[in-house]
């Protein structure tokens, strides 16, 4: 495989990445996704990529134009890139447009998976010997020495000083006056780039000799791609050269080298373009934050369209998404326009944090150079057919649609309605079997926990027989660390259970900001919830869906066992449940996966696979698939919680690999013995 | 008995509603008309069987014969496709369900969206009040206008859509926001009215300061009733937002009561979410 080692996949479509990552993976290259065009810029800028491979769309962008913004950015041009393509996709790609702007080769799935390999390896070798050729020329074309010459005059050479996206300071001798045309040389690996501007200045040194001058190219684009290959390479530095700066054309008045560079520039129109690359949000008094979209800017100016009103000469603020980050622009409205009713604001702001706002500038720059090309706005044929699109992905990214599950916006409509005694106040969070919602009981005057069951379990018959016999045994259930079943109902239809309020966080969620919950800390909630859950197995319950995310600690630091929704009653003479499978995969025991016959002894491996989680911040199997994380808890041995991190007590380590055992019969036989081992 | 207006429905659908709702709610089967007042029905379902463009303007239309109710509108899709329909959430349908869903769950579903709303509670009207009246006073002084409040609902989905909206920001003992949302042709008359200027005149800048004074003054007023109970809040400058049918958003998990008015025909929204300290306590 030589030197190549990672692989880029950028698409918005996970099918894409799941086969590639698959494909690649398996031959043991390094897959990195990336699902907008930020994403992959960051990827490229933070890893040394080889190849990229790229789907059809990314989220943001169509994958034609992230190619088109490669190959016109030096640094990253000479990365392979290959398109990657479903075959009913076939017919939207142009595959003649992708090959003249660049890219390898065009692939398209299903199709052997060794064929696939086989191309991209070719690929990658092509590549290699051509960079291995290249490499020889390649000291010279980082120097940023460059030639000037006037019209009709002999070239004079120079070194580039500081450089901006519009002009340049160059330490040279070269003699003219302010307002010549001039041209310079560069010469780049593949060959020489003359970019054609005008002398704005002159510095003169010590001896009133010329030391250096200062040209603005406009938008010359040749000087574009020499300003972003000189950036590229580190060349971007605002070192100011020595001297003063004189303007000759018929004026005395002398200037500072920084100074006479910050001419506004003309400023760059967006409203024709296909999309707007960057989102802008502006906020009043610090605190509201609205979408914008750029319409047209400069280096000193920016006309926003936002929803946002507001008073001529009032402050405005900026928030602008970089590759590097994001930045906090101050600027001042100077007009506010409302063309038309149905459309919000423009408004336009004079930028007054110039320094920050030129980052912004330059980043514009560089992706409107690819997004305002001619083809892309006017374009021929296979472009047009973009354009479309990329206005859809805008209306999508200012105002992103929720992409709600149906099931998602049934719960949510039912927030502010009544059921029963009930009043549903707030979603909580939404699984499988249904939601969980804050409600208040209107007789009793006070909070409890609604849990609604899924219309797609309760329309069931054979499900809602088993949830009203199953409710009315776990409705018993009446322990400190057990949260309560105060009612089961049915209102139009719509299953429900009302249980006691428990405010405070879950472990889930204590996972996700501690990452580890500390030793001590952990074998508390575990002694508690071996307690709770010993009184559900008194009354032959099993909970089956035990997991970091229904132990509850509330802010009084006591814990509850929540969500009873899978428990099952065992059968009558029986200390068994016969299992339809229930639960979470992480978490779920051998026994429960195989469909077995379970007992409490499932519950107490769940216990163990959760505190396992809780003491470790991992699951004690890891997988990119359900199968693979289930065919683990039947086959392999998790690593030890004191292997993994040695200020886990290895008593504690001992105790939960024997709650994980993978015969129940190896395991702790009661939740008193694990209560006496801890 | 519940009223569902069935609209631009093919007929297997309609049967299909019929079927499995008439029992339920009375279904009043009309063609689509942009100026209709639905406030009389309690569902809208609307056929979601066409072009992009023809359902996001009916949509539009129907959201402003709402009027600021609390009316789910549906859409129904002859088939299960629901992915590439996403689009008509931003325009304020509470959900896409298609006919094809196993009938069970698609009752229960659309019985799900006719439960009524909950009441307030009492300590709940104990601050809705005082925006209630302040409200009333407030557009009687500044532009001797008789507003008729509606009612209040608790707002559940990204449903109230409005062109021109003020926003206040409240903090102290309690915490919270206060919304003004109107359509754009009360907006125009309010203003001109306020602001003694002729609606043609109306520029950006007479809109910021006319909305915004008037949620500034409305809060304002509420506050001065609320300075005596746990309510005890301070007022962040006022912000204006423009834009056709846009959504005000909220914290997750904030209960927002939606307090309805009229102007004649016209009507406007007041949304309030405000949230004591101690409001635990107080439950």
């Amino acid at each position: 495989m030589g030197s190549i080692k990672t692989i880029l996949i950028a698409t918005k479509h996970q099918g894409v990445c799941r086969v590639a990552s698959k494909i690649f993976g398996s031959e043991g290259y390094a897959v990195h996704p990336a699902r907008t065009l930020r994403n992959a810029l960051v990827e490229i800028s933070s890893s040394s990529v080889d190849l990229i491979v790229c789907g059809i769309d990314l989220e943001d962008i169509p994958g034609i134009l992230f190619l088109r913004y490669l190959k016109n950015d030096p640094l990253r041009e000479a990365i392979p890139f290959v398109f990657l393509i479903h075959q009913r996709n076939q017919e939207r790609f142009d595959v003649d447009a992708a090959l003249s702007l660049g890219a390898e080769d065009c692939l398209f799935y299903p199709a052997a998976a060794k064929q696939i390999i086989t191309k991209i390896k070719k690929i990658l070798a092509e590549k290699q010997s051509q960079n291995k050729m290249q490499n020889g020329s390649s000291a010279q074309s980082s120097r940023s020495i460059v030639e000037i010459s006037s019209i009709n005059t002999a070239w004079v050479t120079g070194q580039i000083v500081n450089h901006t996206h519009h002009g340049t300071m160059i330490e040279t001798a070269y003699e003219g006056k302010s307002g010549d045309t001039v041209k310079l040389k560069y010469l780049f690996p593949e060959g020489v780039v003359v970019a054609v501007g005008k002398l704005t200045h002159i510095l003169l040194g010590d001896q009133e000799r010329p030391v250096g001058i200062g040209v603005n190219f406009g938008r010359d684009e040749n000087w574009r791609r020499i300003n972003r290959f000189l950036k590229s390479e580190g060349k971007e530095g605002r070192t100011k050269l020595n001297g003063k700066s004189k303007v000759t054309a018929g004026s005395d008045t002398e200037y500072t080298n920084s100074e006479s560079l910050e001419e506004e520039v003309a400023p760059v129109d967006l409203t024709q373009a296909p999309f707007w690359p960057v989102t802008i949000e502006t906020p009043n008094d610090g605190n509201i934050w609205m979408p914008g979209k750029i319409l047209r800017y400069s280096d000193r100016k920016v006309l926003v369209r936002t929803p946002l009103l507001g008073k001529s000469g009032n402050d405005i603020y900026m928030k602008c998404v970089l590759i590097q980050g994001q930045i906090i622009v101050k600027g001042q409205i100077e007009k506010i326009t409302l063309d038309d009713l149905k459309m919000p604001a423009g408004i336009e702001v004079v930028i007054t944090d110039v320094e920050k706002w030129h980052q912004a500038f330059d980043f514009l720059n560089e992706l409107t150079d690819t997004l305002l090309s001619e083809e892309n706005i006017q374009g021929g044929k296979s472009q047009c057919r973009y354009d479309k699109r990329n206005m859809e992905t805008l209306v999508l990214a200012q105002k992103p649609a929720p992409k709600k599950d149906i099931k998602f916006q049934f719960y949510e409509s039912l927030i502010g309605k009544q059921m029963g005694n009930y009043e549903i106040v707030a979603l909580l969070g939404a699984g499988a079997m249904g939601g969980v919602f804050e409600g208040w009981d209107l007789a009793l005057e006070r909070s409890v926990a609604l849990k609604i069951i899924s219309y797609e379990l309760s329309s069931k018959k054979e499900f809602v027989d088993m949830f009203f016999k199953e409710a009315r045994y776990i409705s018993q259930l009446n322990h400190f660390n057990i949260s309560q079943v105060y009612y089961i109902g049915k209102e139009n239809d719509i299953l429900y259970y009302a249980m006691e309020y428990v405010q405070g966080e879950n472990l889930a969620e204590m996972i996700k900001r501690e990452v580890r919950i500390p030793a001590e800390k952990a074998i508390d909630y575990l002694l508690a919830a071996c307690q709770g859950l010993n009184h559900v197995w008194g009354r032959k319950i099993i909970h089956r869906d035990i997991k970091p995310a229904n132990i509850m600690v509330t802010e009084e630091g006591s814990v509850k066992i929540v969500d009873f929704g899978v428990a099952q009653q065992y059968h009558i003479g029986h200390d068994q449940c016969m299992e339809n499978t229930a639960g979470s995969p992480p978490y779920l025991s051998p026994e429960a996966i195989q469909g077995q016959t379970i007992d409490h002894r499932s519950d107490i491996y769940s216990l163990g696979a959760t505190f396992y989680h809780v003491l470790s911040g991992v699951p004690p199997f890891l997988g990119r698939t359900v199968q693979d994380i289930l065919s683990q808890h039947l086959s392999v041995i998790p690593q030890r919680l004191k292997d993994r991190h040695t200020d886990i007590p290895a008593g504690v380590s001992d105790v939960i690999e024997k709650m994980l055992a993978k015969a129940p019969s190896d395991r702790f036989q009661t939740y008193q013995e694990i209560i006496n081992a801890l | 008995m519940s009223k569902i207006l069935v609209n631009d429905c093919d007929n297997p659908t309609i049967n299909a509603i019929t079927n499995f709702m008439s029992s339920k709610a009375e279904i009043i089967n009309r063609p689509f008309s942009r100026d209709l007042d639905i406030t009389e029905f309690d569902m809208v379902l609307l056929g979601a069987d066409g072009d992009r463009e023809t359902i996001l303007d009916k949509l539009k239309h129907i959201r402003y014969g709402a009027r600021f109710r609390n009316i789910p509108i549906l859409l129904l899709n002859p088939k299960k496709s629901r992915d590439q329909k996403q689009f008509p959430f931003l325009t304020g349908a509470a959900s896409i369900l298609s006919i094809e869903e196993p009938p069970e769950a698609l009752a229960q579903m659309l019985q799900g969206y006719l439960m009524p709303s909950r009441q307030p509670k009492k300590f709940e009207m104990e601050y809705l009040t005082p925006f209630i009246e302040s409200t009333k006073q407030v557009f009687s002084t500044m532009g001797s206008m008789t507003t008729n409040y509606k009612g209040v609902y608790f707002k559940n989905d990204y449903n109230l859509l409005g062109d021109v909206s003020g926003i206040i920001g409240l903090s102290g003992n309690a915490e919270g926001m206060v919304v003004i949302t109107f359509y754009w042709d009360l907006a125009q008359k309010i203003i001109s009215s306020i602001m003694g200027v002729e609606e043609e005149e109306i520029s950006p800048e007479l809109i910021n300061d006319g909305v915004g004074e008037l949620i500034n003054m409305i809060s304002g007023a509420a506050k001065r009733y609320l300075s005596e109970s746990p309510y005890l809040f301070q007022l962040s400058l006022p912000t204006v937002f423009v834009g056709w049918q846009h959504e005000i958003g909220h914290p997750e998990k904030a209960s927002v009561a939606v307090l309805m008015f009229d102007i004649e025909e016209k009507s406007f929204a007041i949304q309030v979410s405000l949230t004591a300290k101690d409001q635990q306590n107080r439950r």
